[in-house]
């Protein structure tokens, strides 16, 4: 009878026993592995999204919470969308450019997407010049120089990236690369929504965000369709920093008393701290199982021990040594973490792609790395926890244990 | 295109130059009406002020009420001072007759009451949306190259502002290389020239505006972008090649100048000042 033979029949000798274990162990990686994959998934659209857009301002309703930054634009409230019009012909400095939105949502076979309306640079562009000569003193913008001159096929691709594009025709959308994935959308097909046959004039590349799951049409086309009336729930603002930093959201916020100016950075500072929240969540439960489950197989270990003293002098006085008997145990511990672990990490994983996009709001991918993780964590708190039981059983007497009755 | 001012002191350039900048010049003789006759009674109005060489101040307003007629009043009595100089014009928004004036302007949806002066060149030299402030109407008349500027503008355009005159230093090489950028291929459907002297008193604001001193002793060329950014200004003299390099490097760029730095208001945060040209005779 080799060492893997007594260890299997070890395992196997109370099932209920190992199982329970083997299930707490699973059930704490599990919850760990899927915070992890989430908030690790949550942290990087955040940064990535920090990138692209910079420095930028929000206007929204009173009422709307920060709790979101990806959902800024995704509510009920609205503010009047001659709002666009007050900042465009203001002499407010330091705006580089505006994107209003509207979102209603839509269903396409049988799955609900957001269309979003936006305004093309086109309706408003002009109106930045109305506010007289003096807009020649202004110091240099902060944003590269628009000639107009980007070719129109590119342009819309790059409505994620620069927030607003130069033209877009009543009848025309453009497709966030998820929904087109999801329902086989190619430029230049035809799509029913609220009523109205649109054409797809561009399927937009992955961002990563919640970008993908829209679809944008123009900002009047989506207020006639919906009725929602001459509004938007948010105007993003595209500004330069050296302005923000100078009071361009109080500025924003004395031209408009009725609406919500935040940054994006306090958005996102939001994000980032239910995000530092998570994360010491993860810590809590990392701890909690590192002391539960220890205690727990740590019990359960010295239960075993305690239970089979007789069999454990038994095979030390057929000559089995003291080292042998410590491997079966720490084994038996060894295999039980690798279970936990490997079962943690598959669960975990599964529930954080299926949640995380509902949850966080962004697409989420399995982490491979985290298995490593999981196995370290899992194996080696089995085997921390039942060192001492395997070291008592170890030095058991083997005539003492006969004459136990 | 090369717009030019009249200017009594601005008299001499080489022959070969004005082969060059004259039929550029002579286009701006003929200034078309930038205003349709018929379509609606407020462009009608407005093509019959700019016939006249008069502005034009529009009153665009929704419904009656107590702001409407506030700024109404206001208007009214700003407009009294002005006769010599503007037509005053009223166009209600909700008016079907009106739409093609809505519609040139795309204020249907912009808020109201709103004032806006209309320089005779079709350029809308000032707006007051909501508040119409008596005491400032007088901002909307502006000089004419301020208007040539703010027409080029808010048609989406680059505009190459060449200031100089006979007493300015490298006059001829700064107007050759205007002439150069405007006549280039990649440029010469979204850039505009205008020539100002900058001894002219009534370009004296418009000129202050853009850092120019009346008393410059060489001729100073500005390049300015939508919405109104002055992009570069070159002293004294400058080549086409330094011209096309400074618009190039801020279109490609993402800070002008580099004032911005990665990660802050720049898309995709690529605002190294090290890696932008600063092409021969430019200065900022």
């Amino acid at each position: 009878m080799n060492l893997r033979t007594l260890v299997w029949r070890e395992l196997l000798e109370r099932k209920a026993q190992m199982l329970t274990v083997a299930f707490g162990i699973i059930l704490g990686m599990t919850t760990l592995i899927a915070i992890r994959t989430i908030s690790f998934y949550s942290e990087k659209a955040v940064a990535r999204e920090l990138d692209s857009l910079g420095a930028n301002v929000l206007v929204l309703p009173k009422a709307v919470s920060l709790q979101d930054y990806y959902a800024a634009d995704m509510h009920h409230e609205v503010i009047p969308e001659e709002y666009v019009m007050r900042l465009t012909m203001s002499d407010l400095q330091g705006v580089d450019n505006l994107s209003p939105k509207l979102c209603v949502p839509v269903t396409v076979a049988d799955r609900r997407y957001s269309l979003t309306g936006i305004l093309p640079k086109s309706e408003f562009q002009a109106k930045a010049a109305w506010a007289g000569a003096g807009i020649f003193s202004r110091p240099i913008g902060c944003g590269v120089i628009d000639m107009g001159d980007t070719p129109p096929e590119e342009d819309k691709k790059m409505l994620t990236r620069k927030r607003v594009i130069k033209d877009l025709a009543a009848d025309e959308i453009l497709v966030g690369a998820d929904v087109a994935a999801r329902q086989k959308i190619h430029e230049g097909d035809s799509l029913p929504l609220l009523g109205k046959t649109f054409t797809v004039i561009a399927v937009l590349p992955e961002t990563g965000t919640v970008d993908d799951s829209r679809i944008f049409a123009h900002l009047h086309t989506v207020q006639e369709l919906s009725k929602a009336g001459e509004v938007v729930n948010c105007i993003e603002i595209v500004g330069c920093c050296k302005e923000i930093a100078a009071g361009l959201v109080e500025s924003v916020n004395t031209l408009l008393p009725d609406a919500k100016v935040v940054t994006v950075k306090q958005v996102v500072d939001t994000q980032i701290t239910l995000n530092r929240m998570i994360e010491r969540l993860s810590q809590i439960f990392l701890a909690i199982i590192v002391l539960v489950g220890g205690a727990g197989i740590a019990n359960a270990m010295s239960a075993n021990v305690s239970e089979r003293r007789r069999e454990i002098g038994t095979l030390m006085a057929l000559g089995a040594e003291s080292w042998l008997i410590q491997r079966i145990f720490l084994s038996k511990a060894a295999l039980l973490g690798l279970i936990g672990g490997v079962g943690g990490y598959a669960i975990g994983t599964i529930l954080a792609v299926t949640l995380g996009p509902k949850l966080a709001g962004v697409p989420v991918l399995p982490m491979p790395g985290l298995a490593v993780w999981a196995l370290v964590i899992s194996v080696g708190v089995a085997l921390a926890a039942s060192c001492i039981p395997a070291w008592r059983a170890s030095q058991l007497d083997p005539v003492a244990t006969f004459r136990e009755t | 295109m090369l717009r030019r001012r009249p200017s009594p002191a601005f008299a001499t350039c080489t022959t070969c130059l004005w082969l060059i900048v004259g039929p550029m010049l002579l286009a701006a003789e003929a200034r078309p009406n930038p205003w349709p006759v018929g379509t609606s009674p407020g462009l009608t109005s407005l093509a019959k002020a700019s016939e006249q060489n008069r502005y034009a101040y529009v009153f665009f307003w929704k419904a009656e009420g107590e702001a409407t007629q506030r700024n109404r009043d206001a208007f009214d009595a700003a407009l009294a001072t002005l006769a010599n100089r503007a037509d005053a014009i009223s166009v209600c928004v909700a008016a079907p007759e009106e739409k093609p004036t809505v519609d040139a302007f795309k204020v249907s949806r912009a808020p109201m009451p709103l004032v806006l002066a209309i320089a005779p060149n079709g350029a809308v030299t000032k707006a007051w949306p909501l508040d119409f402030q008596a005491a400032t109407a007088g901002e909307g008349v502006v000089s004419d190259g301020a208007a040539a500027c703010l027409k080029a503008i808010q048609n989406n355009k680059l505009v190459l502002v060449s200031v100089q005159n006979s007493l300015t230093a490298h006059s001829d090489e700064a107007l050759q290389a205007a002439a150069g950028f405007l006549n280039d291929a990649r440029f010469a459907a979204v850039a505009e020239g205008v020539v100002l002297d900058p001894a002219d008193p009534l370009e004296a604001r418009f000129l202050a505006d853009l850092k120019v001193l009346p008393t410059t002793e060489k001729a100073i060329t500005v390049l300015l972008a939508p919405p109104g950014t002055p992009v570069a200004t070159f002293v004294g003299a400058v080549s086409t090649a330094a011209i096309v390099a400074k618009v190039t490097d801020a279109k490609s760029g993402c800070c002008p100048d580099g004032k911005c730095g990665p990660g802050q208001c720049c898309p995709g945060g690529k605002c190294d000042p090290a890696q932008k040209s600063t092409p021969k005779g430019v200065s900022k």
